[in-house]
C-alpha cells in the first residue's frame, strides 16, 4: 500500500481542486452561451451609464457637496444592490430616484433625454434576465437577442412618441413659454391614475411573486432502491 | 394564465416605477420625465397579456440507444445499460434533456444535477420541443442515478415565471470499461484440443513436435520427403514430422465483492461517503476483471466469474463475445450486497484453471481462498485492488489505526506469496507490467505442465 504523491502547498491544493472540478463535471450541450456573470456586467454598465447620465453626476459643488456626494453613494449602493439581487425591486428604484433627479434640471428634450428613455428599459429588462439567471449559470444569447427584438420593438413606438412630444413642447414654448397648462397636467395625472387603476390591481395583488432561487418545499421522498438499500460504505 | 404560473417581481418593480415616473412627469408637468416611464408601462402591460398555457414537461432520454431492454442470460432483470467511454477517472455518461414548453415561452431555467455533483444550470431557449444533451464526467461504475433534471418556464417579457417541474429519477447500469493489457499468464494445464496456445500433446495446429519413423495410422500428407531421401535414400522407411496440438486456457475470475472501499481511509467504517471523484476498490476491480476477461477471451480462452461476496451461481466458463458481455455485466452488478456470508471453504472452480482474485486483501477471506486454491493444484493470481491511500487528512488515531491495518495486510500479502500466490497490484503499479512478468514466467517453458 503506498500513499498517494501529493504535490505540497497552494499548488497541491489547487490541482486536487482543478481535478475535483472536472471529476464531477455536468456539461450542457447548450447553442451560443455567454456565462452569468456578464449578463451582471451589462446591468452594471448599463446602470452606470444610466447614474451617470442624470441629474445627479453634475448636482452643483458648494454647501450642499455632502449630500451630493451622499446621494451618488446612494445611487451607486443602489446600482449595486440591483446587480447583486436583480430579482428585487432595485432596479426600478434606481430608475425612480434617476426619475427625480431630472426634475432638478431644466424642462425640455434633449439628446440625452432620448438615451435616458432607452436605458430605463434596457436596465429593467436586464434586470429581469437577470434574476433567472445565478452568476455561474450559462445563458444562451438567443434569449437575448429575442429579448433585444421586444425591447427594440417597444422602443420604436416610444421615441416616436419622444419624439412628438420634443416637437410639441418645442411649438408650445414658441407660443406661450414652454410647460403644460394646467388643464393638461390634471388630465394627465387623472389618466395616470385610470392606468394605475387598471394596471396594478390586476398584476400585483393577486398571488405572491416567485423569486428566483426561493426557498422551495424539498421533493417527495424517493422509494427506497432494493438495489441500493444494502449496505455500501 | 394556467396554474403554476405567477408573476416576477422584476415586472412588478419595473411596472410600479414606470407609473411612478408617469405620474411624477404628469403632476411636475414635465412630459421628458414621464416619457421615462412609458417604455416600461408599456412592456409590462404586453408581457402581461401574452398568457402562457399549459406547463412545462422535461423528461430523461439515454444518451445511447439500440441496446436490448434485458440483461443476457442468467443475469436477471437490468435497468438501462450505458458504457463510459474511456477508463475509469475520464468517463463520460450521455444523456438528453427532453423539454416540451407551452407556446408564450420565452425561456426555460434549467438546472442539472447528480448526486455527488455540481449542479449545472442555464437559461434556454425552447421553441415547442428542444432536446438538450448532458454529459456527466464519472469515474464510477455500475447501477447509478442518470442526472436529475430541473425545468422551469419563463414567460414572455419574463414578466411570469413557472413553478418547476422535476424529470422522473432514472438509473442506469455503467459498464466497466477495459483497459488494454498485453500479454497474460496462463494456468498450469491447458485443456482441449483446440486454442491459441500450444501444449505439449502431439495433434495438429502446433509447432514441430518431432521426426518419427511413419507408423499406421500416420497421415500420407505428414510424410517429409526432404528427411526421407536424406535419412532413407532407398525409401525403406518413411519420415512423418509431428506437431504439437493446440489448447484452450481456462481462466475464473473471482471478484471479492465484500469491500467497495476509496482512497481515503477515514471512509472505510462506512459513516462517511466516498467522494464521488475517487474510484473506489470495486471500480478498479470491476475495471480490472474486465480487461483481463477481454484479453482472455479475445485469443480463444475460456473465462468465467465467480463472487466471494454473495452465494450466487457463477458465470460458468465459456468464450466468445456473448460470454465476455454476461461476464461484464455481471460485474456492473457486483456491489457489496448486506452482512457478508462466511464461507467455510473455498468455492470450487474448473480444475486447472488459472484463478484470478480481485479483492483489497483487507481481511483473511479472499487470502484464505487464494491459498486453498493453490493448495488445490491451481495457478492463482492475486490482484490487489485496493486504491492508492490518501493519508494525509488522517488524525493521529487514525493514522494509528491505519498502520495497524497496513502491517496485518502486508503480512498477509507477504503470506500469499510466500504459498506460491503470484501478486499484481492494480492500483499502486502498472499492471499491464506486472501482467508482462508473469506470462513470461509461464511461457519460457511451452508446453510445461500442459496436460498429456
Amino acid at each position: 500500500m503506498t500513499a498517494t504523491p501529493r504535490r505540497p502547498g497552494v499548488l497541491g491544493l489547487a490541482s486536487g481542486l482543478r481535478h475535483a472540478a472536472r471529476a464531477q463535471r455536468i456539461e450542457l450541450e447548450l447553442g451560443r452561451a455567454v456565462p452569468g456573470w456578464t449578463l451582471r456586467v451589462g446591468l452594471g454598465g448599463v446602470g452606470g451609464l444610466l447614474v451617470g447620465l442624470s441629474r445627479a453626476a453634475d448636482l452643483p459643488v458648494g454647501p450642499t457637496q455632502v449630500f451630493v456626494a451622499m446621494a451618488l453613494v446612494g445611487l451607486v449602493g443602489v446600482l449595486c444592490a440591483a446587480v447583486v439581487r436583480p430579482g428585487s425591486l432595485t432596479a426600478g428604484a434606481l430608475v425612480v430616484v434617476v426619475g427625480l433627479f431630472e426634475i432638478g434640471r431644466p424642462a425640455g428634450f434633449t439628446a440625452r433625454t432620448f438615451v435616458l428613455i432607452l436605458l430605463v428599459h434596457v436596465l429593467l429588462r436586464l434586470a429581469a434576465v437577470a434574476a433567472q439567471v445565478g452568476w455561474r449559470a450559462r445563458l444562451e444569447v438567443a434569449v437575448l437577442t429575442a429579448q433585444a427584438r421586444e425591447v427594440a420593438v417597444v422602443q420604436v413606438g416610444v421615441q416616436l412618441l419622444a419624439l412628438v412630444a420634443a416637437s410639441m413642447s418645442l411649438v408650445t414654448a414658441g407660443a406661450d413659454g414652454g410647460g403644460l397648462g394646467a388643464w393638461a397636467r390634471v388630465g394627465a395625472v387623472g389618466g395616470v391614475l385610470a392606468l394605475v387603476a387598471l394596471l396594478l390591481p390586476r398584476t400585483w395583488f393577486r398571488s405572491p411573486h416567485p423569486q428566483a432561487g426561493a426557498r422551495r418545499p424539498p421533493p417527495p421522498a424517493r422509494p427506497p432502491d432494493p438495489l441500493r438499500a444494502a449496505h455500501r460504505p | 394564465m394556467n396554474e403554476g404560473w405567477g408573476r416576477t417581481s422584476s415586472v412588478a418593480g419595473g411596472l410600479a416605477a414606470g407609473l411612478t415616473l408617469l405620474l411624477v412627469g404628469a403632476m411636475g408637468g414635465r412630459p421628458e420625465i414621464a416619457l421615462l416611464g412609458v417604455a416600461p408601462v408599456i412592456a409590462a402591460a404586453w408581457d402581461l397579456t401574452r398568457r402562457t398555457g399549459g406547463r412545462v414537461d422535461v423528461t430523461l432520454r439515454r444518451g445511447r440507444e439500440g441496446l436490448p431492454d434485458g440483461g443476457p442470460d442468467g443475469v436477471g432483470p437490468a435497468p438501462d445499460i450505458e458504457t463510459i467511454d474511456d477508463t475509469p477517472g475520464d468517463g463520460r455518461l450521455r444523456a438528453r434533456v427532453h423539454i416540451e414548453v407551452p407556446d408564450g415561452t420565452a425561456a426555460v431555467r434549467l438546472r442539472v444535477g447528480r448526486a455527488g455533483s455540481t449542479t449545472t444550470a442555464a437559461l434556454v431557449r425552447v421553441d415547442r420541443t428542444r432536446d438538450v444533451g448532458v454529459t456527466v464526467r464519472t469515474v464510477r461504475t455500475g447501477p447509478q442515478d442518470l442526472v436529475r433534471a430541473e425545468a422551469q418556464g419563463v414567460g414572455a417579457g419574463f414578466a411570469t415565471i413557472d413553478d418547476p417541474v422535476s424529470s422522473a429519477p432514472r438509473e442506469v447500469l455503467l459498464l466497466p470499461a477495459a483497459r488494454r493489457l498485453g500479454p497474460l499468464p496462463l494456468p498450469f494445464r491447458l485443456r482441449g484440443l483446440t486454442g491459441a496456445h500450444e501444449s505439449q500433446r502431439p495433434g495438429d495446429g502446433g509447432g514441430l513436435r518431432d521426426v518419427h519413423p511413419f507408423v499406421p495410422g500416420d497421415r500420407l500428407r505428414r510424410i517429409d520427403w526432404r528427411v526421407t531421401a536424406r535419412r532413407s535414400p532407398d525409401l525403406s522407411e518413411l519420415y512423418v514430422r509431428r506437431t504439437f496440438a493446440l489448447a484452450d486456457a481456462v481462466v475464473m475470475l473471482v471478484v471479492d465483492s465484500r469491500d467497495d472501499v476509496g482512497p481515503d481511509p477515514a471512509t472505510w467504517s462506512g459513516f462517511e461517503p466516498v467522494r464521488p471523484q475517487d474510484p473506489t476498490s470495486l471500480d478498479l476491480a470491476r475495471q480490472a476483471a474486465a480487461s483481463i476477461a477481454r484479453d482472455l477471451v479475445a485469443v480463444g480462452d475460456r473465462v468465467g466469474l465467480d463472487d466471494l461476496g454473495v452465494r450466487r451461481r457463477p458465470v460458468a466458463p465459456g468464450g466468445g463475445r456473448r460470454q465476455l458481455d454476461r461476464i461484464v455485466h455481471r460485474l456492473a452488478l457486483t456491489h457489496p450486497e448486506g452482512e457478508p456470508t462466511v464461507r467455510l471453504r473455498a468455492p470450487q472452480l474448473p480444475s486447472g484453471a488459472l484463478v484470478v482474485v480481485f479483492s483489497t486483501f483487507l481481511d483473511d477471506a479472499a487470502a484464505r481462498a487464494a491459498r486453498s486454491w493453490r493448495r488445490s493444484g491451481h495457478r492463482v493470481v492475486a490482484v490487489d485492488v485496493l486504491p492508492r491511500v490518501r493519508a494525509a487528512a488522517l488524525n493521529q488515531r487514525e493514522r494509528l489505526a491505519l498502520r495497524l491495518v497496513v502491517i496485518e495486510r502486508t503480512d498477509r500479502l507477504a503470506e500469499l506469496a510466500a504459498n506460491g500466490v503470484e501478486l499484481v497490484p492494480w492500483a499502486a503499479g502498472d499492471p499491464a507490467v506486472e501482467l508482462a512478468r508473469l506470462a513470461r514466467r509461464s511461457h519460457r517453458r511451452p508446453g510445461a505442465g500442459v496436460a498429456r
